[in-house]
């Protein structure tokens, strides 16, 4: 059949569009050279203030716009303090500290940064129970006094020796008190913040990206990005789709299983690291329900193949334990290890002494909100009913999970990722771990409590604080099971080692 | 005619938005208390009580009703347990995203739908209408997130034609459409060819015929927009289902939307975020209700106001 002129002149516009379409659209992947970090988030930021939200990665965007009076660094494993905006400090008593600010800061309004601010954000969140980081900062400070433009004064109430992690994390970030006051409230602020910081403020599109941009002016130097654009996108597979393409230079909470694709993509590699957080076990222990029995309690502790989770379930990204604080954690008693931890057979002795085989063990576990969360817990069960224990799965959606623990309306066991500590002096917060762990009582442990507040010994708080720890998990109230570590896939264009506190400053990713 | 039924519009609209609060704040409150959800791993429970008092949670139910009821007819919206800001203005600012991806959504099934539905229809029992119906059942097989993972491998990651998630140009704007467009277009189109069917087989239609109109005027004029009332229901009804955000495709596409607003709001019992979301979308679903009326009157002239 001929081919009319309508039909010739449909198909060459129809074949012109498709070959043109490449050019029209926009071109995805950066380029190499490109000035502009793009970091994807697993999650929205929750707020601009960084004393009102308890997520990290919410602090993590925070970082490159507020500063620290000191920043915590983790080399070789440990934790130290390094300056920030504090350039020096010093205790002149047990309650007092003395910051010798750096005079050279500004911020981003130009605005000079001085002793005032710090004496600001202090009384800030101490006058204010709804900012949530209320809960944990600057709660043993009684008086701040302004010593000049460039030193300030804090008096605690009482000895603090965990009081410089005060100025670090949610809640730490100084603020402007001239800008506050121009603003004349906080939701004004908050709409178009300042910090200090290397990036300023240029626009937050909520559920979408947090925009940032240089500070030509910042103390420490030109900043090495134009712009920082930090994405959120949930969905991990499209995470993962958005590193293979190009679209993002970092993307965090990658599982195992897509490693492999994204280590042979010609653009990405992985970087593994280990983080605040640890997986453990809660377990009931009052009268009357079967792990009130020790016995049955040491049984779950032995019946756990922990370098097996590590190994294959977590693929290797995890490490085995029964501790409660990974080991850059000040004071994590480092002999709960995983060794000689897994023993089926005594386990099984265990049970058939205690009578209990075949009880009933409602295990509870969340879904999605820790990386492999709920295949670790379907493998604990798989252990549990190896050795004789009726043990079944409880998996429910994190905001009901999340309510059953304040309820206290857990089954025998519940499986908990605590993280985002600073010290393992944590597990001796009595408040807490009534929260976590209501019906569990040791009068050691209450004792050690009591002890530590008065003790500034840096080896006797090392002391108490491990014994706390043994105590704890001798009595399986709380059984560690891994550290797990954290994944990243990494643009090659870029370089990025990860930090243990999972922040992600800028300034610390480098073009390659 | 206009003013009398939006005045009717208004008078409808509140006794529903007011039985909306209502239902929405007792759910809520039977959720249970949105304070666990906020405090930190390191507080006690006492830390959490004194979050209780300050937010006033700790007062009887029927009063922090009356008290939200009252600041509500102040023009306070009240405040995001979540963000600490103002309830409404975030959801306002995720209003533009979720219209915008229902307009285009909408756009893509009835650009699909309605030529492949008359397609099939004038040429009934040919491989036309087997094909139409084939992928018509096929599109509807398919669910929304493997559409989108598919789109995204395709066109993000193999051909990076167009970017993977996020928003702010059009090409940002295709993928999700395309999920749920040709989702909505299966249905759309197996209706307008059944409506086609009918009007088809009318008398008036063989009358139009006998006259010697042009089939394209019969078919366009005549059948089209006989055809179209059926149509138009369905897609109102199902711009309605969208305005309340279509999270799977939000999700997938990190699309910043009211459905992943509402389902984080939920999550984390965030009353003043939910109940301004649920007012704003049953305003929203009165308004298309009372559009759609208007467009079956200039389809329709005998249908009234």
């Amino acid at each position: 059949m001929p081919t009319s002129r309508r039909i010739f002149l449909k198909n060459a516009a129809a074949s012109a569009s498709v070959a043109a379409l490449p050019f029209a659209l926009p071109q995805i992947a950066f380029a190499a050279g490109s000035t502009t970090l793009t970091i994807a988030q697993s999650n929205d930021i929750l707020s601009l203030d960084p004393a009102n939200h308890e997520n990290n990665s919410t602090q993590s965007a925070l970082v490159n716009l507020y500063e620290y009076l000191v920043n915590k660094e983790f080399p070789n494993g440990k934790m130290v303090f390094t300056p920030a905006l504090a350039q020096s400090w010093k205790q002149e008593d047990p309650r007092t500290w003395v910051f010798e600010l750096r005079s050279d800061v500004r911020w981003h309004d130009g605005k000079p940064f001085t002793a005032d601010d710090v004496k600001f954000t202090v009384e800030r969140m101490k006058g204010n129970p709804k900012l949530l980081s209320a809960v944990e900062k600057f709660r043993s400070v009684e008086k701040v006094e302004v010593l000049g433009p460039h030193r300030v004064r804090l008096v605690t109430s009482k000895p603090d020796p965990l009081f410089l992690h005060n100025f670090v994390g949610n809640g730490g970030s100084i603020l402007p008190q001239h800008a506050f006051q121009a603003a004349g409230s906080e939701e004004a602020f908050f709409a178009k913040p300042i910090g200090t910081g290397p990036y300023r403020f240029v626009e937050w599109k909520k559920a979408d990206r947090l925009v940032l941009a240089r500070n030509p002016q910042w103390w420490g130097g030109a900043p090495h990005w134009e712009r920082v654009v930090i994405r959120a996108i949930p969905e991990t597979a499209t995470r993962v789709a958005e590193a293979l393409s190009g679209g993002v230079d970092l993307a965090v909470n990658i599982p195992p299983e897509d490693i492999g694709r994204l280590k042979s993509n010609a653009d990405t590699g992985i970087v593994a690291f280990n983080i605040a957080r640890n997986f453990g076990l809660h377990l009931r222990t009052e009268p009357g329900v079967v792990t009130h029995d020790a016995r049955v309690r040491e049984a779950i502790d032995l019946a756990i193949n922990r370098q097996e989770l590590a190994d294959v379930v977590a693929d290797g990204y995890a490490t085995a334990t029964r501790g409660l604080f990974p080991p850059e954690i000040p004071n994590a008693n480092t002999r709960l290890t995983a060794t000689n931890s897994f023993n089926p057979d005594k386990a099984r002795q265990l049970i058939q002494a205690a009578g209990a085989k075949g009880a009933k063990i409602r295990f509870g576990s969340p879904s999605g909100r820790y990386i492999k969360d709920r295949e670790v817990s379907e493998a604990i069960v798989g252990y549990l009913q190896d050795v004789g224990l009726n043990a079944q799965l409880e998996v429910q959606e994190w905001s009901i999970y999340n309510a059953r623990v304040g309820s206290d309306s857990h089954g025998e066991i519940y499986f908990w990722g605590m993280g985002s500590y600073t010290d393992a002096s944590f597990i001796l917060n009595m408040g807490s771990l009534k929260r976590f762990n209501p019906h569990w009582k040791n009068a050691e442990f209450e004792r050690l409590a009591a002890e530590l507040p008065a003790t500034t010994g840096e080896k006797e708080r090392q002391a108490i604080i491990w014994r706390a720890q043994e105590i704890i998990t001798q009595d399986r109230a709380r059984i560690g099971v891994l550290y797990p570590k954290a994944i990243y896939s990494v643009n090659k264009r870029v370089q990025f080692a990860g930090r243990f506190d999972e922040m992600i400053p800028a300034e610390q990713v480098r073009r390659a | 005619m206009i003013f009398s039924a939006l005045w009717r519009l208004l008078l409808q609209a509140v006794p529903v938005l007011f039985t909306v609060t209502l239902i929405v704040f007792a759910l809520v409150f039977l959720a249970g208390d949105p304070t666990v959800m906020m405090i930190p791993d390191q507080a006690s429970e006492a830390d959490r009580l004194a979050m209780v008092a300050a937010w006033g949670l700790d007062q009887p139910v029927h009063l922090q009703y009356l008290n939200y009821m009252r600041n509500l007819l102040h023009g306070d919206f009240g405040t995001s347990y979540r963000y600490g800001s103002s309830a409404l203005p975030i959801v306002l600012e995720r209003l533009p995203a979720t219209l915008l991806l229902a307009a285009a959504s909408m756009l893509v099934a009835v650009l699909i739908a309605v030529p492949a539905g008359m397609a099939a229809a004038l040429r009934r029992g040919s491989w036309v209408d087997h094909a139409v119906s084939g992928v018509a059942v096929l599109g509807k097989a398919m669910p929304n997130f493997w559409v989108a993972i598919m789109l995204i491998l395709v066109f993000g990651v193999s051909l990076r034609w167009l970017p993977v998630s996020g928003s702010g140009t059009w090409a940002h704007l295709v993928m999700p459409a395309l999920t749920l467009g040709t989702a909505f277009a299966g249905d759309l189109a197996k209706l307008v060819r059944a409506s086609m069917l009918e009007t088809l087989s009318q008398d008036y239609m063989r009358t139009a015929y006998a006259k010697g109109i042009p089939d394209w005027l019969v078919i366009g004029k005549h059948a089209l927009r006989n055809a179209a009332i059926p149509t138009v229901t369905m897609t109102s009804l199902h711009v309605v289902a969208l305005l309340g955000g279509a999270l799977v495709t939000e999700t997938i596409f990190a699309w910043p939307g009211l459905g992943q607003l509402i389902v984080q709001a939920i999550n984390t019992k965030d009353m003043a975020v939910i109940q301004i979301s649920v007012l704003v979308i049953t305003a929203m679903t009165l308004l298309v209700n009372f559009l759609t009326d208007v467009v079956y009157r200039l389809i329709d002239p005998r249908m009234k106001l």
